[in-house]
């Protein structure tokens, strides 16, 4: 007899012990940051939002961040209100007419600004903000000069008005500011205005960009006059209201932006339109150069078929038309100010079939969303920066699942988080200060969008998108908290979702638990699937998640099963089957922000004991990764929207041989007695 | 069975076990002096169907040794038993068999006998079709008891490597010897070989069930046969 024969007479006699998980088993992989592999699905939309994000000047470091309005003169701010009714402040910007004139060669921006102020309280001294101005000029109504003076922020100039006299109550003022500024421009506006001076298109996109006495309290009505050379055309938000051929034969084109809003941009380039109706014939229009022209009806069709969805899930959409301007590749990303759309070159070219247009139809789904999402709502302080741009985010991932049939969007943005922020750097999706954090993208746009996905579990789809259009209407050109949209929620699903806003919203982290699953007899001789969720974290989380039971001949169903630890580590939950079910998987759509690792190791099927049966799952979810290997041996992020950790048995973020190797020593293992 | 026979059967272990693919736990161990049948051995694929069940072997009966009888198959995907009385060994030598599977990335299954009458004493398991480098594939396998008179067997087909574009691909098997199982006879009497029907499994890449027939063989030792003895 061989010692091989010897070791499995051995075996033999041996009833499987349970599988007491090793003490000190490693779950999960360790966090590593890696460079991200730059052909990637993941790595186009980083880059997209982390361009969109650079128009927010909190983005900057400290030291380079915009003062905002309250910076300037704290006793002119007040609290969130309607756009109809804002709290009557001691005054404000009801309109400005705009004029400007963008020298590419000199980088030299000239404006003139005939702001029309009214004031509710006496008023003696306004302070104002505009682009950095090298010089300046203010004049009353009259023409009567005006003495200013004014502090320079990083490329930004506050205002300071000491008026001779305190205005006149409730009556319109207009004060016109000319001004020059030098550009010094950066596509993705990173520490530099958002902004380009290339040959083929100029532009300036920036939601704080006009005179204006707050960042993100005075929304004003507005018109806007683009100075271009003769054979140029100007684009922007609003209603494009013709041109006027000036006398040196340069061009300026009027728009009219009838909606108080504080976004806004203009661009400038040989532009052609392509044009479609949206809902109740409302105007959309694509600006390209020509050599997009033909491509650009894609980006019409697209348009017109999401603003559709939209206005069906969200409500009507609310504005007069929506002009969508081409910018070059360098922008990087999208820019959604009110009733326009700012996006990067090549989105402009892709066409329905080919790769390139999912990463097109996420985009332009995420920035029309903001047409409801940041602008018909406006997030009403930075903490709640996740009405715009998670539920932006959100809306374009629900668009993908239902019309690209793929859910590759909203599970690359739940990994994008669970995988690529490192605690140092986490904060709360809600927190004020989110702005603040490197892993600012991956907080707000990618794990806020996936919140929102989870909240489906909780209350349902029909409810969520209830939720969401009862919120537009009641918020529709307001100022809204991530509270108020809970009070919506709560309201239209009838059920209490305070843990659930406190848990994702007010706290960081995520759900890390070892699953382990038996299949018991129940006292009528049925089956019952029992499961014990073990989470370790300080406070362990609630949440709904879907299981997926399996039976022979193909037949399926899901259960949605509450884990709900209050407090505890372990939670069990168990519900009858009304066969003996071939498997048990969770999650399998990826609709929770987790970890799960398998309690009796290896048990992937969740049957109550590893055998050959799990070898079978493994196999299926083998090859999966989060990192890969370039062939010049460089490792790379890689997000693998069919990556299931659970199946990571030696974690190292690869489901590989190591895995199926890992497996071996536990099979035979029953699972403990719960 | 003939010594022949016996070194066939060896020499296709050490074939995979050269390839480092099998990882069941047991090592298939009959003993072969003949290395020249090692270099002639032909693959488990070539030998399909040429090994015949002792029950229709005219002979078996009447040197009143254990038979072991299976009903067959019908057509489609199948897995099915067969097995022959080893005198050199002294065992029962089974050989479980795979065939008609269409696109078969893995299966799985619990072998369930009378420990009061049978005792497996080895046990290998077997790639389903050839792979190597050059095919970027191998076959996985699990082999373990769970108690007395209960195997569990699984295997599947993996990439060698991993890599996120690298989906699961089946294989496609004509027929194939899946497991070796070699057992002690403890007692005369009959008994079932069999798969338990919760835990038959087979799998598509695609994640598909694959329908398959588990046919199982029933194990007769005559009254008069002389019980146990070490090989
Ligand atoms: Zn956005």
């Amino acid at each position: 007899m061989t010692r091989a024969v010897l070791l499995l007479a051995a075996l033999c006699g041996t009833v499987a012990m349970p599988a007491q998980a090793a003490p000190g088993r490693k779950l999960f992989a360790d966090f590593e940051r890696l460079p991200l592999d730059p052909e990637s699905p993941y790595a186009r939309t980083l880059a997209a939002h982390r361009a969109e994000a650079a128009h927010r000047p909190a983005q900057l470091a400290p030291s380079l961040r915009q003062p905002t309005f309250l910076d300037v003169d704290p006793s002119l701010g007040w609290s969130a209100a309607n756009f109809s009714a804002l709290g009557k402040p001691k005054w404000e910007i009801v309109h400005q007419d705009i004029t400007v004139d963008l020298n590419a060669a000199t980088s030299e921006l000239k404006t003139t600004i005939a702001a029309t102020v009214r004031a509710y309280q006496p008023t003696v001294a306004l302070s104002l903000l505009t682009m950095g101005a090298s010089s300046l000029k203010v004049e009353a109504k009259d023409g009567t000069a005006i003495k200013v003076s004014s502090n320079n922020f990083s490329g930004y100039t506050a205002i300071s008005i000491d008026l001779p006299a305190p205005l006149t109550l409730e009556t319109d003022w207009v004060f016109t500011t000319n001004a020059t500024a030098k550009l010094n421009c950066s596509p993705q506006g990173i520490g530099l205005l958002p902004c380009g001076v290339g040959g083929t298109y100029q532009w300036v996109t920036f939601h704080r960009y006009y005179l204006t006495p707050s960042a993100s309290r005075s929304p004003f009505k507005s018109t806007l006059h683009v100075v271009t050379g003769a054979t140029k055309v100007a684009a922007a938000p609003g209603i494009p209201m013709g041109s006027d051929t000036l006398a040196d034969g340069r061009k300026v084109w009027h728009f009219e932006q009838p909606e108080r809003t504080d976004n806004a941009g203009f661009a400038i380039a040989e532009y052609v339109q392509a044009t479609g109706k949206l809902v109740q014939d409302k105007p959309l229009r694509v600006f390209t150069t020509n050599k997009y022209a033909t491509s650009a009806k894609n980006m019409v069709d697209l348009a017109t078929k999401v603003v559709g969805v939209y206005s069906t899930d969200f409500g009507e959409f609310p504005w007069p038309g929506l002009n969508l301007m081409q910018l070059e590749n360098n922008f990087g990303g999208g820019y959604a100010p009110l009733s326009g759309i700012f996006m990067y070159r090549d989105v402009y070219a892709a066409s329905p079939g080919t790769g390139y247009w999912y990463a097109t139809t996420e985009l332009a789904a995420h920035e029309i969303a903001h047409q409801w999402w940041g602008n018909l709502v406006e997030p009403a302080t930075n903490g709640d920066v996740a009405l715009s741009e998670s539920l932006a985010e959100f809306s374009s991932c629900l668009y993908t699942e239902k019309y690209m049939e793929t859910r590759s969007q909203i599970i690359r943005d739940s990994l994008s988080y669970l995988y690529r922020v490192p605690a140092s750097e986490d904060m709360p999706v809600g927190a004020q200060g989110v702005y603040g954090t490197p892993s600012y993208v991956e907080i707000v746009y990618h794990k806020g969008a996936a919140v929102f996905e989870m909240l489906r579990n909780e209350i349902g789809t029909d409810n969520v998108l209830k939720a969401l259009k009862q919120f537009a209407v009641e918020y529709n050109r307001d100022y809204a908290t991530l509270d108020n949209l809970q009070a919506v929620a709560q309201n239209v699903s009838k059920k209490d979702l305070s843990w659930f806003w406190n848990q994702w919203f007010d706290k960081k982290g995520a759900i890390e638990a070892e699953v382990a699953g038996r299949l018991v007899t129940g006292a009528d001789g049925g089956y019952l699937v029992r499961l014990r969720f073990h989470q370790t974290m300080a406070k362990p989380f609630r949440f709904t998640v879907p299981v997926t039971v399996d039976y022979a001949a193909q037949k399926s169903e899901v259960k949605l099963v509450e884990v709900n630890p209050k407090g505890e580590a372990t939670t069990v939950v168990e519900f009858a089957v009304p066969a003996r079910p071939v498997r048990v998987r969770l999650d399998v759509q990826r609709s929770v922000i987790r970890k799960f690792a398998t309690g009796t190791p290896g048990d992937f099927n969740l049957s109550g004991q590893v055998d050959g049966a799990d070898l079978v799952e493994l196999a299926l979810r083998y090859g999966r990764a989060m990192r890969i290997k370039a062939k010049n041996g460089q490792e790379y992020f890689f997000s693998d929207s069919g990556w299931n950790e659970l199946y990571d048995l030696q974690p190292d973020r690869r489901i590989d041989l190591a895995d199926v190797d890992a497996l071996d020593q536990w099979v035979g293992a029953v699972a403990e007695e719960f | 069975m003939t010594t022949t026979r016996n070194c066939r059967v060896l020499a296709d272990m050490r074939r995979v076990a050269g390839r480092a693919v099998a990882t069941a736990v047991g090592v298939w161990a009959l003993a072969c002096g003949d290395e020249s049948a090692v270099a002639a051995a032909k693959t488990a694929d070539a030998s399909a169907g040429s090994e015949v069940a002792i029950g229709t072997d005219a002979s078996a009966a009447a040197i009143a040794e254990p038979t072991l009888t299976g009903p067959g198959h019908q057509d489609g995907p199948y897995v099915e038993l067969t097995g022959t009385w080893s005198a050199e060994s002294q065992r029962v030598v089974v050989t479980v068999w795979a065939g008609d599977l269409p696109n078969l990335l893995g299966m799985a299954s619990h072998l369930t006998w009378d420990p009061a009458q049978l005792e497996l004493t080895a046990s290998q398991a077997l790639d389903l079709t050839e792979e190597s480098e050059a095919t970027g594939f191998a076959w996985r396998h699990v082999l373990k008891p769970l108690a007395a008179g209960r195997l569990t067997a699984g295997t599947a087909r993996f990439r060698t490597l991993s890599h996120p574009y690298a989906y699961p691909e089946g294989a496609k098997v004509g027929r194939s010897a899946w497991l070796k199982l070699e057992f002690l006879v403890k007692s005369a009497g009959k008994l079932t070989i069999a798969f338990d029907p919760a835990t038959q499994l087979a799998r598509k890449a695609e994640g598909e069930l694959l329908p398959v027939q588990w046919v199982g063989a029933t194990v007769e030792v005559p009254a008069g046969f002389a019980i146990g003895g070490a090989p």
